[in-house]
């Protein structure tokens, strides 16, 4: 061969080569670096030129808990890099508004890199020079963020309400001042002075305008937040407050610290008097859930009120939002029978029934009936698409025993018309009166035993230790006020494995009296007899997370048939 | 004539293989299943993992007992297959919320593979769903396990002499003759994961317990359309790639893809040799033909210049003769001349001396 083609072919040889290496380079784990990157919960990603035009550069990843670190050997605070606005700090970094994108790029690039330069001069370990771009605008950083996101739950309101650290800026008629607090945090907005003023009896969550995107007349949580929490609790830190809440990112946003919140939050509220109302904003203890008042010439046709147990309530939800997602006032002034523009489309039917919503009433409390406890039945039963009538009475009250006058002749009571003190009294006597303790048959007529023997072929009769596990189930229910109302007939809990016969029953039907042979094409959906046992025990015990007996340990239930 | 012969040779065989046209699912006719065939849908929500139907298959079909004894779920740690002794085996996969499994066995399709593939019939898609095999005309090829896209028969390789293809028969025999009433491993399941019943029936059974129950099950039949249909359905909580299962195979069955190309085989067979064969005839003749032109072009001229030449060698000749002849003649009259002279000479000499004396 001459010279020439051997040049070219080792040339093609070492291209192919180069080719498979960097395909290959994804087997070779170099794009692990992001699945392992190391979790940090303070990761700020610099991209706020974002919303002024198209990026030229990945945003940038900013470690905020180790540059604040750094402040500390220089005794410098958080006005290095944040600007004071009427004395609170302005959480964007030197500057109060974003102006455009050449000078937002100057002023981070200046003051980020400036800063850099200083502390290499004087010899302190530093950040990325000019000329490093990709060393901060790394489109594939080692640092993933680790951060949860953080909030405020009753308890931590209820912290804040209590203690004598955020004193009112309110002046009561003695002089001294206020007992209540709510007007530090709390404010409404004035759309033509564009100032934020207190409203007292209008607090409400700040995320009721301050929404995830910053919008015209409010900013974005994040900001708001940052910049009134942070602020304040730097503040404190400063005046020398001993128990402040956290500044650094990790302070409140990784998983060990509001683990250590959870906590706190907890011996608080223990140590607080039994009867304390963790949100003292005037709220009702019990109320009749009522409709609103039916537009002009339309007829009020609806379902009667239902007594509600505010207060209870209250104790077992995070916060008021679980329930009031975008205002602090009822339900149906949004959710309308017929359904209005605020509420979204959505009527008072569905807003209260709906059960696959997380804010509805019987959507929350499917979510509790998920729980193990309560699974091992609710999961058999879960399918209904249309309860039985009588579970309407649980919650809905009787008209006759709200003595109120109908609007007009033969229509329905005007049950709008009740004051709320009204409202207040007729729910509490209704409450007292409502069983909510879950009730079974007298031990004696619930089976000790319950032999099966139907279908015994390899393995002997199964012993079933009946009462043993229906007094189990009765004592995981008897917790719950919930489970109590609505278990408080009878028979009720027995409804789960004797399904699809009359409730109440001492005596109810046999298994074997529906379940035969199996693949009965007119019942498609009826397991034989062997399934039927086996599904619904099995079923049970898997929905319950009960370690013993294993599905596949046989023997367990049913001794082996000696032939 | 090279290049002609190849052209003549491509233009043939691409317009009769143009005439075959698109063969669409073996000669067009779609098949959708006996009617009342059977199957067996499997539910892997409900299956526990006890093997309980191979113990049941293992039985009914008196196999020969295995290794490990069918209590022993140590065995679900490690992947298994079929094989010649097995009709069915409960792998253990890793699901999102604990571990699911799933029973492998002969998928008894609608247009299986292996009786497609088989070109002594030794498989039969029976009108009760099953997929059965005959051992007498069977020949040994394992095609058919080249071709299952489910890697299900399995080889007695042990045996020399009369080695078998095995495989799951959906009880065809024992529910023919009465022995049992629907497939071992479907009695045996505690838990009912298993159903048998008409495959359209199990399809609307699949379709509804997915309806009521949509956080529980992925939306997909596996097995109703796969690889043109099976007889054995799979639901699952996970997806079935979690399984093990091959979610690549497409809809087409293994008669559908190869029926367009195996259909332009009989014409090839039968067009190309007689038309390719006609195509080289041609031009063989042709050349022949050429070439025997040729030889007597050539036979002719060589005769032609041999005349030419004998005539040319006559004239020389004979101008050679005649040159000398003429030769001849002029050197005798010059010598007669000569002798003339010389004697006139002589006899002028001898007058004189004849008068001097």
């Amino acid at each position: 061969m001459e010279k020439g083609r051997v040049l070219l072919l080792s040339a093609g040889a070492l291209f192919a080569l180069a080719v498979v290496s960097i395909l290959s380079l994804e087997a070779q784990g170099v794009g692990e670096a992001q699945a392992n990157a190391a979790l940090r919960t303070d990761v700020v990603k610099i991209d706020a030129m974002k919303a002024l035009g198209p990026l030229e550069l990945p945003p940038v990843t900013f470690l905020h808990d180790k540059h604040t670190a750094a402040l500390k050997t220089g005794d410098k605070d958080c006005t290095v890099c944040h600007l004071e606005k009427d004395g609170k700090l302005v959480v964007k970094f030197k500057r109060e508004k974003d102006a455009s994108a050449s000078e937002v790029k100057d002023i981070y690039h200046k003051n980020c890199i400036g800063c850099h330069k200083d502390m290499a001069a004087k010899g302190q370990k530093s950040g990325p020079l000019d000329g490093a771009c990709r060393s901060c605008h790394d489109a594939k950083p080692a640092t993933v963020s680790g951060r949860q996101p953080a909030g405020f739950n009753t308890a931590l309101h209820f912290r804040h309400s209590e203690t004598k650290d955020i004193p009112s800026a309110l002046k009561a008629e003695n002089g001294e001042a206020q007992k209540d607090n709510c007007d530090r945090c709390h404010h409404e907005y004035n759309k033509e002075a564009k100032k934020t003023f207190y409203a007292k009896g209008k607090e409400g969550t700040c995320r009721y305008c301050h929404l995830e995107k910053a919008t015209k007349e409010a900013r974005s949580m994040a900001e708001a937040s940052h910049a009134s929490c942070v602020g304040c609790h730097r503040e404190l830190a400063l005046k020398g407050v001993k128990e402040v809440g956290p500044t650094q990112c990790a302070g409140c946003h990784s998983k060990e610290a509001q683990e250590k919140i959870e906590a706190k939050n907890k011996a608080a509220v223990a140590k607080a008097p039994a009867d304390t109302r963790l949100i003292r904003r005037q709220q009702p203890d019990q109320t009749l859930v009522v409709i609103d008042k039916p537009a002009e010439g339309l007829k009020p046709l609806a379902m009667t009120p239902v007594a509600f147990n505010h207060k209870l309530h209250e104790k077992n939800v995070e916060s008021c939002r679980a329930c009031h997602h975008k205002g602090l006032q009822a339900c149906s002034k949004c959710h309308t029978v017929a359904g209005s523009k605020d509420g979204g489309g959505v009527q008072l039917e569905q807003a209260m029934h709906m059960a696959t919503a997380n804010r509805s009433c019987v959507g929350c409390h499917n979510q509790k009936k998920a729980e193990p406890k309560c699974a091992g039945c609710h999961d058999l039963i879960k399918f209904r698409s249309t309860p039985a009538k009588t579970e309407c009475r649980k919650c809905h009250v009787d008209a006759a025993k709200l003595k109120v006058a109908p609007a007009e002749a033969g229509g329905m009571p005007a049950y709008w018309t009740m004051k709320p003190e009204e409202k207040s009294a007729a729910a509490a006597q209704i409450l007292k009166d409502r069983p909510e303790k879950a009730d079974i048959f007298s031990t004696e007529d619930i089976p000790e035993k319950v032999v099966i023997k139907y279908a015994v072929n390899e393995y002997e009769a199964s012993e079933m230790p009946h009462r043993k596990i229906v007094l189990k189930l009765m004592e995981n229910v008897k917790d719950s006020k919930m489970s109590g109302v609505f278990h408080s007939d009878p028979g009720t809990v027995c409804q789960a494995c004797h399904h699809h016969s009359l409730a109440g029953q001492k005596k109810p039907p046999r298994c074997v009296n529906c379940h035969g042979k199996p693949f009965d094409p007119s019942q498609p959906n009826r397991p034989g007899l062997k399934a039927a046992y086996h599904g619904q025990c099995m079923g049970c015990h898997k929905s319950m997370a009960l370690k013993k007996p294993l599905n596949t340990d046989c023997v367990g239930c049913h001794k082996e048939r000696k032939k | 004539m090279k290049r002609r012969q190849f052209l003549g040779l491509l233009g043939a065989a691409g317009i009769t293989a143009t005439l075959g046209g698109k063969a669409e699912a073996a000669g067009g006719h779609t098949f959708d299943g006996y009617p009342d065939a059977k199957g067996v849908l499997f539910d892997s929500t409900r299956c526990i993992g006890c093997r309980k139907c191979e113990a049941a298959c293992n039985k009914v079909n008196k196999l020969p007992a295995p290794q490990k004894p069918f209590e022993d779920l140590k065995v679900l740690d490690t992947e298994r297959r079929t094989d010649d002794k097995t009709y069915t085996v409960v792998n253990k996969y890793k699901g999102k919320s604990g571990p699911v499994f799933r029973k492998i066995q002969c998928n008894h399709c609608q247009e299986p593979a292996c009786a497609s593939v088989c070109f002594v019939k030794a498989f039969t898609k029976n009108p009760d769903g099953s997929v059965t095999y005959d051992p007498t005309v069977c020949v040994g090829c394992r095609y058919c396990m080249v071709a299952c896209p489910f890697n299900i028969p399995a080889y007695e390789y042990s045996d020399p002499l009369t080695p078998r293809v095995r495989k799951c028969t959906l009880c065809h025999d024992q529910i023919q003759s009465g022995e049992q009433t629907m497939p071992g491993c479907v009695a045996a399941c505690p838990k009912e994961a298993l159903t048998y019943g008409k495959r359209a029936d199990l399809i609307e059974i699949a379709r509804e317990r997915i309806k009521k129950h949509p956080e529980r099950y992925v939306n997909h039949i596996y097995g109703e359309k796969e690889m043109g249909g099976t007889n054995w359905l799979y639901l699952s909580g996970e997806s079935f790639g979690t399984l093990g299962m091959r979610e690549d195979l497409g809809n087409k069955s293994v008669p559908e893809i190869s029926a367009g190309p195996l259909s332009v085989v009989p014409m090839v067979a039968a067009l190309w040799p007689a038309l390719l064969g006609g195509v080289w005839a041609i031009n063989k003749r042709k050349e022949k033909v050429a070439e025997e032109e040729r030889k007597a072009a050539v036979k002719t001229a060589k005769a032609e210049v041999r005349a030419e030449a004998a005539t040319k060698l006559a004239k020389a000749m004979k101008d050679a003769e005649d040159d000398k002849n003429r030769a001849i003649e002029r050197e005798v009259k010059r010598a007669l001349e000569e002798a003339a002279a010389a004697a006139k000479e002589d006899a002028a000499a001898a007058k004189k001396d004849e008068e001097g004396a």
